[in-house]
């Protein structure tokens, strides 16, 4: 199989870092160039030594290789749309972060876009190639805890609005810049749109669909943000089973502007745990952890070290192989539609302060 | 395609290996077994195994490859980087302790590993030993590091169906603590409980490519690739593993002598 010829492009993404090291690494892909969407970026970027060309415009990227195959967006969500046209129209196959769009006119464009032009685009889902989500998918299947009764899932994380601007603008995170209820001078944008996994996991375990949406926002815990940081979304699913989400930016952050050691105020900058009741049993399960903790430099404060991360590499993998056989992957635009869907719900929900059918 | 879709008469370790193999091209040898133990088919022309497996053996027989799977272990690796990158500084004490579920490991090998991983995390060979052991129980090692640091190693026998598994690592420096166990336990935690009528099962999956295998036959495997793509390795780690040997065997010395013992030097090993 031939190496897949990949670039990517704005490296404003939050997952910009991980990339790099599954890009240079993985045999099965050939990493051709890269467009930043600053000088400052591709200054940052270029001072990684990795000996691949730093471009400050695609249309020149892509003319300059036409070789290129496949891409990955790695920018803010209000450009994916455009980012995307220009690749179809190159025939270009589409990785895309975990937010193509809250505007569902366009996202029914991204799709019209990739059938017509018939390139493959994957969605940045990376949890799928995790290997507790692995067990966890593997113990629901296995039917050991009976049928599932209720979820309850965190995805908390700190806020990356510091390093990513992008995601502390409404109009580019969210994609417009609208009140999350009248009188409430906070806009949609924050924490809600960096946290779709428990969704998508919540679909995948169940096999069910969202029916119902109640989600309500707490006060704001960094207090000049102007968009949410801090939420909770319950509801049932089509199956009668019920589920507590919390996606909140609850983990505290120091505001670098890019991330390293030191970056968290709270130990763990990132959780995912899942708490599923079964009519049989239950399953507890923490995504990321056991770590390694210490509370050394460079603010000697206690502090978990990852030990996990290896997800880029399935995900890659899946990417891949959708490209050389010319199918499109289990996370694809049409899947995560209601997704996306169900997330705008819980704006509404948030708006209307009361239960949203979907 | 995940390790636990492949079809195969392999063992589990050499089903990972072969995966890994393919999956990135890496030409395997011919007639090679990587296992747990010496136990190979005869046709056996390369044997892959972790050291500590061979641990009575200073000079294993050409054919033979002791691995260092802690290397390939992700918390030992993230505890070697918190002291390499120097987020701790200046380390002052190495603990560990480690009750070893029967069936698995010997007192001996347990030495052998919990000596391999101290050295190599900390990077520094063990200049000195000294060692009190109780019979097939338990055994207490007390190492000196040439760079100056002590380490308190602690080894006891557990039951085989134990619910909990003890294994830690402590590094203390005068700035920062670094262990695998997070503060305020007694034992180290697993990624998934899950609770029904019969008994609560536990998993800790680390290895997406790897999915099946546990952690310490995931860190097997990943030895073995990682020898086999620089063969090397293999040259590097049986230096290694000779002076692993070496030191097990003066820890059993220095018990039965009540003496502390010098750590002879062999050529640049940790």
């Amino acid at each position: 199989m031939n190496p897949v010829r990949i670039a990517m492009v704005s490296l404003t993404h939050g997952h910009t870092r991980k990339y790099f090291t599954t890009l240079k690494s993985n045999p099965k892909l050939q990493w051709v160039a890269v467009c930043a969407e600053s000088m400052e970026i591709k200054q940052r970027f270029d001072a990684q030594n990795f000996g691949v060309p730093c471009y400050l415009d695609d249309q020149i990227m892509y003319d300059e290789h036409p070789d290129i195959e496949a891409v990955v967006l790695a920018s803010a969500n209000h450009l994916h749309l455009e980012q995307m046209q220009r690749c179809a129209g190159r025939g270009i196959h589409i990785l895309s972060m975990k937010i193509p769009t809250f505007d569902m006119d366009e996202y029914d464009r991204m799709i019209q876009l990739v059938q017509k032009t018939d390139i493959i685009c994957q969605i940045e889902l990376e949890l799928h190639y995790n290997p507790v989500v692995d067990r966890i998918k593997q113990v629901v299947a296995s039917g050991e805890l009976g049928t599932i009764q209720s979820i309850a899932a965190t995805n908390t994380t700190l806020s990356p609005t510091w390093a990513f601007p992008w995601q502390g603008v409404p109009e580019y995170s969210y994609g417009s810049r609208q009140p999350l209820s009248s009188g409430d001078s906070r806009f949609r944008g924050g924490a809600l749109c960096d946290h779709p996994h428990i969704f998508d996991l919540a679909r995948w375990l169940t096999g069910s669909d969202f029916q119902s949406i109640y989600a309500q926002v707490a006060p704001n815990i960094r207090p000049d943000l102007i968009e949410e940081d801090m939420l909770v979304v319950t509801g049932k699913m089509q199956d009668g089973s019920a589920f507590l989400f919390d996606p909140s930016w609850s983990r505290m952050e120091e505001r670098l502007e890019v991330p390293g050691p030191g970056w968290e105020v709270y130990p763990k900058r990132m959780e995912v745990d899942l708490v599923v009741v079964g009519e049989k049993g239950n399953m507890l399960a923490d995504c990321f952890g056991p770590n390694v903790y210490h509370n050394g430099g460079p603010n000697d404060r206690y502090t978990v070290q990852y030990t996990y991360f290896d997800e880029w590499i399935g995900m890659m993998d899946e990417f891949v192989n959708c490209i050389r056989k010319h199918i499109q992957p289990k996370i694809n635009l049409s899947w995560h539609r209601r997704t996306i869907e169900v997330m705008n719900a819980c704006y509404e929900s948030i708006a209307i302060d009361n239960v949203v059918t979907v | 395609m995940s390790f636990t879709r492949i079809k195969s008469q392999l063992h589990p370790l050499q089903q990972g290996l072969k995966l890994l193999a393919d999956k990135y091209a890496v030409t395997l040898p011919t007639d090679w077994h990587l296992s747990h133990s010496l136990q190979s088919p005869a046709t056996t022309r390369m044997l892959m195994l972790p050291g500590w497996a061979v641990c009575d053996q200073l000079s294993p027989s050409s054919d033979i490859h002791p691995l260092l799977p802690w290397q390939e272990e992700r918390r030992f690796v993230e505890l070697r980087q918190i002291v390499q990158q120097g987020t701790i500084e200046h380390v002052s004490m190495w603990r560990s302790r480690w009750l070893v579920p029967d069936g698995t490991l010997t007192l001996p090998q347990a030495i052998y590993r919990e000596a391999g991983i101290c050295q190599w995390v900390l990077d520094s060979p063990a200049t000195s030993v000294f060692a009190t052991i109780r019979g097939t129980s338990a055994a207490n090692v007390i190492l000196r590091l040439e760079n100056g640091v002590t380490c308190g190693i602690e080894i006891g026998r557990a039951p085989a169906d134990a619910p909990a598994t003890v294994d830690r690592h402590e590094i203390i420096a005068q700035r920062g603590v670094a262990s695998d166990q997070v503060v305020d336990c007694e034992v180290r935690p697993s990624s998934i409980y899950v609770m029904t009528d019969s008994a609560a099962k536990t998993y800790t999956d680390v290895d997406h490519e790897l999915f099946g295998l546990n952690e310490q036959q995931a860190a097997i495997v990943r030895t073995a690739f990682t020898a086999l793509k620089t063969l090397d390795a293999f040259t590097a780690d049986r230096t290694i593993h000779e002076q692993l040997a070496h030191l097990t065997a003066l820890a059993i010395e220095s018990d039965r002598s009540q003496q502390r013992l010098d750590v002879l030097t062999i050529g640049g090993v940790v």
